[in-house]
C-alpha cells in the first residue's frame, strides 16, 4: 500500500467520534502540562500508562501524541508571557517573546508561535509521513564523531545568544558547563562534583535549573525591583493580532526553523533544544535588523518555536520505522506500545498499520485542533498578566516546585532550584544573560560524552573527527561561523582605511 | 508530637466513622511500593504492576507506588536503609542493575543491609551485530576478541550495569583480556541501538525484549542469548549451547527495609507470595512478556550474595571498582 | 527596559565575581584530582572536561579582575537601585519552608506557606485574599496530582484526612 492510500485509511480510524475526543483531551492536556514547569510529557504519559490500560491502542496513542504536541504549544505561552519556560524546548522562545510581552506584543508572539508550531508540526508531520525512510537512513550515519562535530557547531552557533557582552555571555556559558559535570560519568562510572550527596548522582536535572534560573531567577528579581513590581503590564498594546508586517517577518523563520528542527528531532541523540537556538543564530545572522534581537524581535520567537514543534515530530520517525527511542517522551511511548502487546521497531508499520496510520492521521488533527484551541485563547491568555503579580508568582512558584518535587521526590532538588534561583537574581542584578548557561549545560555534557565516546570506539586515534566526511563537514562549517565576522571586521577596517588614506588626494 | 497524633487520630475516625471496625484484618495495612526509577522504566512497570496485582486480589487495605530514582536504585536504596528502618509497611523494587550500581557507585548503603524478600521476574540478555557485520556466529566475536580485545567495541547500557558486566563475562569465558575490554556505554533510550545499527560499534548488548523488533525484522543479527536454555518463542542460540560458559538474567526482586522481626517478614512475603500466585499477576507477565523467576526466602538472600560476588570480581576486573 | 535602568558597575562586584569564579575553579580541579581513575581509561577520561572548564573559568575570572582593577568597568553592570531585600528575603523563606516543611508538615501546607509568602514579598497587603488563594491552590494541586496523576506528594499532617 502506498503512504497516500495508507495515510487516507488512517484518517478513516482517526476521525471516529471517539478518537477525536481522545485527541481533545490529549492537546488540552498536554496543553496544560507544558504551562507547568517541570511536568513534562514524559512523566505525564508514563502516570497514564496504567489508566489508559483498559483503553484501545489507538485511541490512547491518538491521546498521546496529541499530549506530546500540546506540550510544545503550551510551554511556549508561559515563556513568552511570564518568561519561564514549561519545556526546555522554550527557552530560547522566551527570550524575544517576554521582551514583546512587555511591550504589550503577548498576543502577536503568542500568535506568531501558535501559527508556526502549526505549520511546523503539519510540514513535520507531512515529512514524517512520506520522507520517513530517507531521514532514518541519514540519522544512522551520525555516529559519535558526527555528534561531536555538531555540538562544536552549535556551540559556536551559541554566540548569538551572549548578549551585550562577551565576557559576562562567556561566564555564563562556562556555568552551565559547570553544573552539567555534576554527577556520574557516563563512561566510567566516576562521580563527579557529587561530594558523596546520592541526590546529586544522577546530576542536576536540567529542569530544576531552567526553572531555577528562569521562574525562581525572574521572581526574587521583580520582588527586589519595586519599579518592575509596581508597573503594570500592560496585556495588549496596539493591534491583538499580528499585523502584516509581523505575518511578513515570520513567514520565513517559520519554514527555517522548521527546516531545523525536524532533522535534529530524527537524530538519536538530538533533542528539540539545540535546533531553538540554531534557529534563533540564524535569524538574528539574516536579519536586516540585528539590533532588534534582544528587544523583542519576532523572528525569534517564530523560528525556534517553528524549531521544537519541528523536532517534536521528528522525534516520532525513528520510533514508528525503526523502534528507535530519541527522547524520554518516546521512550515511554515505546513502552506504551510494548503495554499494548506491539512489538515496536520495523515491524510495526506492517503488523499494526491501522495503529500507526491512524496515528500519523491524528497527529495532523491533533495540529488543527492546538491551533484552532490555542489562537481563540491567545486573547484570553494575554489576561494571564492582569493576574495581580503577588497571586500570579505565588502560583507559578508553587507549580515550579511541584514540578521539581516530582521529578525525584527529593528535597535537595528543592533547595538546589532555590540556589540556583538566587543565582538567576544575583546574574540579572548584574547583566549577565541567563540562555547561555542552559546551552551550555545542555551542549557541554553532550559534547563531551560524544567526544571521548568517539575517541574510545577509535582506540584513541583521533583522526576520527576528521576522516569522517560529516564531522569534518560541520567542523569546517564551525570554524567558517566562528571566524567569518573576525575575517569582516578586518576587511572592512582595511577598506575604511584604504577609503580614508583616498580622501585627502 | 501527642497532640500531633491526636488531632490525626480524631480526624480520621470522625471521617472513618464506625465502619472501620468491620473491615477484614490484612497482612499488611497501608502498603507502600518504592520504585527506585523514574516512572516509565523496568523497576517502576514491576512496582505499579505489583501494586495493581495487590490491589485486585484485595492483599492489602491500600497500595501506593513511589518513585525515588537516581543512580542505579542506589538513591533509593539509601531512603530505604535510612529512613525506613524496621517499617513493615515498606517494599522496595530492585534487581542486578543495582548490584552493579552499589559497586560502582561506592554507595554507602548495601543489600546486605536490607531485608531479601524475593525475586520476581527477569529478563535474558542478548548479544547482537548489525546486519551487515562480518561477525556470523558467537565464535567469529570470540575469535576476534581474543585476537585484540579492544577492536570489538560494545554498545549497552551504563557503565557497571547488567550489560557492561554481561560483556565482561563474556571476554572473560572466551579467554580475552578482560582489562582491555572496549565496553563503550550510552546513556540509555535509542542511542545504543542507533550507534549499532549506523555501524558504529562493533557489537551490541541489551535485554532481549528492548531489541526484539529489530531481530525480527533482520536489522540485527542475533549472536546468543545468556539463558540457561533455550527460551520458548525465542529463536536464539544460548551462550551455553555455544560454548561461552556463561548465563545472566537481569532479574527484579523486591526487598523490604532493614531491621524487620520475623513476623514483620513474613506478613510481606505473604502479601507477595500470594500477589505472585495470582492469575492477575500471571496475566501481567505474559502481557509484559516478563519471565517468571520466583524465589522467595534464603535461597533468594543467598543469590544475591552469590550475584554480588560475580559482579564484583567482574568489575574489578574491567577497573570500575577497586 | 534592563538597558535603561543597569549602569556601568562602579563598586568592586567584578572583584567578588572574578574571585567566585576562580574559587569555583579550584573546587572542580580539587574535586578532578581526586578521582580514582581506572588505568585503561586514563586517556580520555573523566577528567579532561573538568580541567578544561576550571582553566576556562580562571581565565573569565582574571579578565573580570583586570578589568576591575584596570577601572575599565564595561565588563561588569548592575542594577542602579538597591534591591528591596524585603521582597527577596520573603520569597526565600517561603522557598526554603517548601525544602524543609514538605515532608514533615506535608505539601499543602507548606504550599500554601510558601504562596502566602511570595504573595507578602510582592508586596501584597490583602491578607485575606492571599491566605485563601493559598490554602484552595495548594490544595487543589495537591488532588490533582495525588488523586488525578496518581503522583505521591507527601500528606504531613494532613495524612488520612485528604
Amino acid at each position: 500500500m502506498d503512504a497516500l492510500d495508507s495515510l487516507l485509511a488512517g484518517f478513516v480510524t482517526a476521525l471516529t467520534l471517539t478518537n477525536l475526543m481522545w485527541s481533545l483531551v490529549g492537546v488540552t492536556l498536554g496543553t496544560l502540562i507544558g504551562i507547568l514547569p517541570g511536568i513534562g510529557p514524559a512523566l505525564t504519559i508514563a502516570l497514564l500508562l496504567p489508566v489508559t490500560a483498559k483503553l484501545d491502542a489507538t485511541g490512547a496513542f491518538i491521546m498521546f501524541a496529541g499530549l506530546y504536541y500540546g506540550a510544545m504549544y503550551g510551554s511556549s505561552t508561559t515563556s513568552i508571557l511570564l518568561n519561564t519556560p514549561g519545556e526546555t524546548g522554550s527557552i530560547i522562545t522566551a527570550l524575544e517573546g517576554n521582551k514583546m510581552a512587555r511591550r504589550g506584543r503577548g498576543a502577536a508572539a503568542l500568535a506568531t508561535a501558535a501559527i508556526g508550531s502549526f505549520i511546523a508540526g503539519t510540514i513535520g508531520t507531512v515529512l514524517l509521513t512520506f520522507l520517513a525512510p530517507v531521514f532514518v537512513k541519514l540519522a544512522l550515519r551520525f555516529g559519535p564523531a558526527e555528534y561531536f562535530a555538531l555540538m562544536v557547531f552549535a556551540f559556536t552557533a551559541a554566540s548569538a545568544l551572549l548578549g551585550s557582552s562577551m565576557a559576562r555571555g562567556v561566564a555564563s556559558l562556562i556555568l552551565g558547563l559547570v553544573i552539567g559535570l555534576v554527577g556520574i560519568d557516563v563512561l566510567t562510572g566516576q562521580t563527579r562534583l557529587s561530594f558523596g550527596v546520592p541526590a546529586l548522582l544522577d546530576g542536576i536535572d536540567i529542569v530544576v535549573v531552567a526553572v531555577g534560573l528562569f521562574a525562581v531567577g525572574e521572581a526574587l528579581h521583580i520582588a527586589s525591583r519595586p519599579d518592575l513590581r509596581d508597573t503594570e503590564i500592560s496585556a495588549v498594546k496596539g493591534s491583538l493580532w499580528m499585523t502584516r508586517e509581523d505575518w511578513r517577518r515570520s513567514w520565513k523563520p517559520w519554514l527555517r526553523g522548521t527546516g531545523l528542527g525536524f532533522p535534529f528531532g530524527v537524530l538519536p541523540a538530538g533533542g528539540t533544544e539545540i535546533p531553538t537556538f540554531l534557529s534563533y543564530f540564524l535569524e538574528k545572522k539574516l536579519s536586516k535588523r540585528p539590533e532588534e534581537f534582544g528587544q523583542g524581535a519576532i523572528e525569534g520567537v517564530a523560528g525556534p518555536e517553528a524549531a521544537n514543534n519541528a523536532a517534536v515530530a521528528g522525534v516520532l520517525v525513528p520510533l514508528l520505522t525503526l523502534g528507535l527511542p530519541t527522547s524520554a517522551t518516546a521512550a515511554i511511548l515505546l513502552v506504551a506500545f510494548q503495554q499494548y502487546g506491539l512489538q515496536p521497531g520495523p515491524l510495526l508499520f506492517t503488523g499494526s498499520s491501522s495503529l500507526v496510520w491512524g496515528l500519523i492521521a491524528s497527529l495532523y488533527i491533533g495540529n488543527v485542533m492546538l491551533l484552532v484551541l490555542n489562537l481563540p485563547l491567545v486573547g484570553l491568555w494575554v489576561r494571564l498578566l492582569a493576574i495581580p503579580g503577588p497571586l500570579l508568582y505565588g502560583g507559578i512558584l508553587v507549580f515550579s516546585t511541584v514540578g521539581v518535587y516530582s521529578l525525584n521526590r527529593s528535597t535537595v532538588d528543592l533547595l538546589l532550584l532555590y540556589l540556583l534561583g538566587l543565582l538567576g537574581f544575583v546574574m540579572r542584578r548584574y547583566d549577565f544573560p541567563i540562555a547561555p548557561c542552559v546551552i551550555g549545560l545542555i551542549l557541554g555534557p553532550m559534547m563531551e560524552q560524544q567526544f571521548r565516546r568517539a575517541l574510545q570506539i577509535s582506540q584513541g586515534d583521533w583522526s576520527v573527527f576528521i576522516t569522517h566526511p560529516l564531522s569534518l563537514a560541520f567542523l569546517v562549517l564551525a570554524v567558517l561561523v566562528f571566524l567569518t565576522p573576525f575575517v569582516l571586521r578586518m576587511l572592512e577596517r582595511r577598506l575604511a582605511a584604504r577609503a580614508a588614506s583616498d580622501v585627502p588626494r | 508530637m501527642n497532640r500531633r497524633n491526636l488531632i490525626t487520630t480524631t480526624l480520621a475516625l470522625a471521617l472513618l466513622g464506625s465502619g472501620a471496625a468491620f473491615e477484614p484484618a490484612f497482612a499488611v495495612d497501608d502498603l507502600r511500593i518504592i520504585a527506585p526509577a523514574a516512572p516509565g522504566g523496568g523497576w517502576d512497570q514491576t512496582a505499579r504492576a505489583l501494586e495493581e496485582v495487590i490491589n485486585a486480589g484485595g492483599l492489602a487495605k491500600t497500595v501506593t507506588v513511589e518513585n525515588v530514582p537516581g543512580a542505579g536504585g542506589t538513591v533509593g536504596l539509601a531512603q530505604l536503609v535510612d529512613k525506613e528502618k524496621g517499617n513493615g509497611n515498606v517494599l522496595m523494587v530492585n534487581g542486578l542493575v543495582m548490584v552493579g550500581a552499589i559497586i560502582t557507585n561506592k554507595s554507602p548503603a548495601t543489600l546486605e543491609q536490607v531485608t531479601p524478600i524475593a525475586r520476581l521476574t527477569g529478563e535474558y540478555e542478548v548479544i547482537v551485530v548489525p546486519a551487515d557485520s562480518e561477525l556470523k556466529t558467537l565464535a567469529d566475536l570470540t575469535a576476534k576478541l581474543k585476537a585484540d580485545p579492544g577492536s570489538v567495541s560494545w554498545g549497552g547500557g551504563s557503565a557497571g550495569g547488567t550489560d557492561h558486566i554481561l560483556a565482561g563475562l563474556i571476554a572473560k569465558a572466551a579467554g580475552a583480556d578482560v582489562t582491555k575490554l572496549n565496553y563503550v556505554p550510552f546513556s540509555g533510550g535509542g542511542e545504543a541501538l542507533a550507534a549499532i545499527l549506523g555501524g558504529h560499534v562493533t557489537a551490541g548488548i541489551s535485554g532481549y525484549s528492548e531489541w526484539a523488533g529489530q531481530i525480527q525484522s533482520g536489522e540485527l543479527r542475533a549472536l546468543g542469548i545468556s539463558a540457561p536454555a533455550r527460551v520458548e518463542g525465542i529463536d536464539v542460540p544460548t551462550l551455553q549451547e555455544q560454548g561461552i560458559g556463561v548465563e545472566l538474567a537481569n532479574w527484579r526482586a523486591v526487598v523490604a527495609p532493614p531491621g524487620l522481626d520475623d513476623a514483620a517478614k513474613a506478613d510481606l512475603l505473604k502479601v507477595v507470595d500470594a500477589a505472585v500466585k495470582s492469575d492477575a499477576w500471571k496475566a501481567k507477565l505474559a502481557e509484559k512478556k516478563w519471565t517468571d523467576l520466583y524465589m522467595a526466602g534464603d535461597e533468594f538472600t543467598q543469590l544475591v550474595a552469590a550475584e554480588n560476588a560475580r559482579v564484583t570480581e567482574i568489575l574489578k576486573t574491567v577497573g570500575l571498582a577497586q | 527596559m534592563r538597558e535603561t535602568s543597569q549602569r556601568p558597575a562602579t563598586s568592586k562586584a567584578g572583584y567578588f565575581v572574578g574571585l567566585g569564579l576562580i574559587a569555583l575553579a579550584a573546587v572542580i580541579v580539587y574535586d578532578a584530582a581526586n578521582m580514582q581513575l581506572p588505568p585503561n581509561y586514563a586517556a580520555y577520561g573523566p577528567q579532561i572536561f573538568p580541567y578544561l572548564s576550571s582553566a576556562a573559568l580562571v581565565a573569565a575570572g582574571l579578565f573580570f579582575l583586570w578589568q576591575t582593577a584596570a577601572g575599565r568597568p564595561s565588563a561588569m553592570r548592575e542594577d542602579t537601585d538597591r534591591p528591596e531585600w524585603k521582597g527577596v528575603i520573603a520569597i526565600s523563606a517561603g522557598l526554603l519552608a517548601q525544602v524543609f516543611l514538605i515532608e514533615p508538615l506535608g505539601f499543602v501546607i507548606s504550599a500554601a506557606l510558601l504562596f502566602f509568602c511570595v504573595a507578602w514579598g510582592f508586596n501584597s497587603r490583602r491578607h485575606g485574599r492571599d491566605a485563601i488563594v493559598a490554602i484552595l491552590l495548594s490544595l487543589a494541586t495537591y488532588l490533582v496530582f495525588t488523586k488525578l496523576l496518581n503522583l505521591q506528594l507527601p500528606p504531613g499532617l494532613l495524612k488520612g484526612v485528604i
